[in-house]
């Protein structure tokens, strides 16, 4: 029917055409927050996450012509996201002198080697913790060292982010049930660890 | 409804966060709340642990990185192997192996580099002050960047930090090359290259905020001169006995179309 033609023709042209670097911008603007928390936690560091995240914009900009309108851009954004962590990981382990096989990368938790430290923790906007929370986020950031980087990116997506394990198996490209199980055993073992903490310094968990 | 074994009490816990409960198993697992210490406990741990996630990981603001992609010509993207980005600048001068620069005017002859097209990777590892000036005079003391006017050098300094920063006209012998980037005060720390009268000197800038204080080796040879300017630090690292560029520095003010519109 010459209708359905015309509209199959319209599609096809929406499906062929690239996204405008306007576009483009407008889109990752939507979608920092979520490529965010993939960033910093796979590579658990704010300054390193940030220039994942920018090169990872960057790269996709390049690439434009790779993405299909219509289609999930967190995904496809989140990809470069983690191509490009896992990268920063790899040169942080060479850097090293640590070996590079793929289950280390997996279980891979980047110290924040920050001169001061300062960028891994966010302050409150007075610029004051009590110091029972920093102690706290002290002890969380250790912590995290020891939860794997997927791990962590899905802790964060589902904990802060607020995404259901679905939208998780998407952006990460895994199972939906690895991705509620990273997360099951992320909450156990921080729970379990702080606690720990907590009772060896005296305080209340 | 009773929990009774340790793997179903972490299922439930999971499952409420979660929001999955319906809603008789969630009334009924807020009853065993009030009633089970221990069950309390354990979620207000949780509760602890997400609120100190959020603390660490909340996300920063995106505008400059936003703004950054949107001022940024997909056609002067190339990623090579790795997922390395060279940002390739077109340079519209002749081919010309010298380097010509002069400030004063304050115009800075943007280099040519259609014969190094190939930046070499930026290597962010974390350095102190004075291993990044050795490093600088052994490789021949290159900068990364070279701004092509006084507005595209303020802008460098306003995308990353917040703040312009300008160099005002510097004596005959004193003359700045150029800036790179470093992992020193923080992975976005940019060093001014100097040349004083034949002797290398950097000049790095970043937030004061992020700075927690610097010093140098003893035995280095060098000195650390500080000045603090609005929201940036800035440190000269010389061989010198007295600061010969901080003197110079100010931070000029250009509307925020001029400042954006200065990309590169």
């Amino acid at each position: 029917m010459p209708g359905s033609e015309a509209k199959a023709d319209a599609g096809d042209a929406i499906r062929k055409r690239s996204l405008s670097s306007a576009e483009f911008a407008d889109r990752f603007k939507e979608s920092f927050q979520t490529l965010w928390y993939i960033a910093v936690g796979m590579v658990r560091d704010r300054a390193l996450a940030e220039d994942v995240v920018q090169e990872a914009g960057l790269v996709a900009l390049g690439k434009l012509n790779q993405y299909e309108p219509g289609t999930n851009f967190n995904a496809w954004m989140g990809q470069m996201v983690r191509y490009v962590a896992l990268n920063l990981a790899r040169r942080e382990r060479r850097r090293r002198g640590m070996p590079l096989d793929q289950h280390d990368l997996e279980q891979f938790s980047a110290a924040p080697e920050t001169a001061n430290g300062a960028d891994a923790i966010r302050r409150s906007e007075d610029g004051t913790l009590h110091a029972d929370q920093r102690h706290f986020d002290d002890e969380m950031m250790r912590a995290l060292e020891e939860v794997g980087d997927i791990a962590r990116a899905c802790l964060l997506l589902r904990t802060i982010e607020g995404l259901d394990y679905a939208e998780i198996s998407r952006l990460l490209e895994i199972p939906e049930g690895t991705a509620m199980s990273h997360v099951h055993r992320a909450r156990k073992f921080l729970r379990t660890r702080l606690s720990q903490a907590s009772s060896e310094r005296g305080a209340v968990a | 409804m009773t929990i009774e074994s340790t793997g179903e009490r972490e299922s439930m816990i999971d499952a409420y966060l979660d929001g999955l409960l319906n809603t008789e198993k969630l009334k009924a697992f807020e009853r065993e709340l009030e009633a089970d210490m221990q069950l309390r406990t354990e979620v207000d741990s949780q509760h602890r642990v997400d609120e100190s996630l959020g603390r660490l990981f909340g996300p920063p603001d995106s505008e400059q990185i936003v703004e950054r992609i949107r001022r940024t010509d997909p056609a002067r993207v190339r990623v090579v192997s790795r997922g390395r980005i060279y940002l390739w600048l077109a340079a519209p001068l002749a081919a010309a192996a010298a380097l010509a620069f002069f400030f004063g005017g304050g115009d800075i002859l943007l280099q040519s580099i259609l014969g190094n097209r190939n930046i070499a990777p930026l290597d962010l590892s974390p350095k102190t002050l004075a291993a990044i000036y050795q490093e600088e005079v052994a490789g021949g003391f290159k900068p990364r960047m070279v701004c092509k006017n006084d507005l595209q050098f303020a802008a460098t300094f306003w995308e990353r930090f917040g703040q312009t920063l300008g160099i005002a006209t510097m004596p005959r012998g004193v003359s700045a090359i150029g800036l790179n980037r470093a992992n020193t005060i923080t992975r976005k720390t940019t060093h001014i290259l100097v040349m004083v009268d034949g002797t290398p000197v950097l000049v790095f800038v970043d937030r004061a905020d992020a700075d927690a204080g610097q010093s140098l080796p003893p035995d280095s040879g060098l000195n650390l001169f500080p000045r603090r300017m609005g929201e940036l630090v800035i440190y000269e690292v010389s061989p010198l006995g007295e600061a010969r560029v901080l003197e110079y520095l100010n931070s000029p003010e250009y509307s925020a179309e001029e400042l954006e519109g200065a990309g590169w």
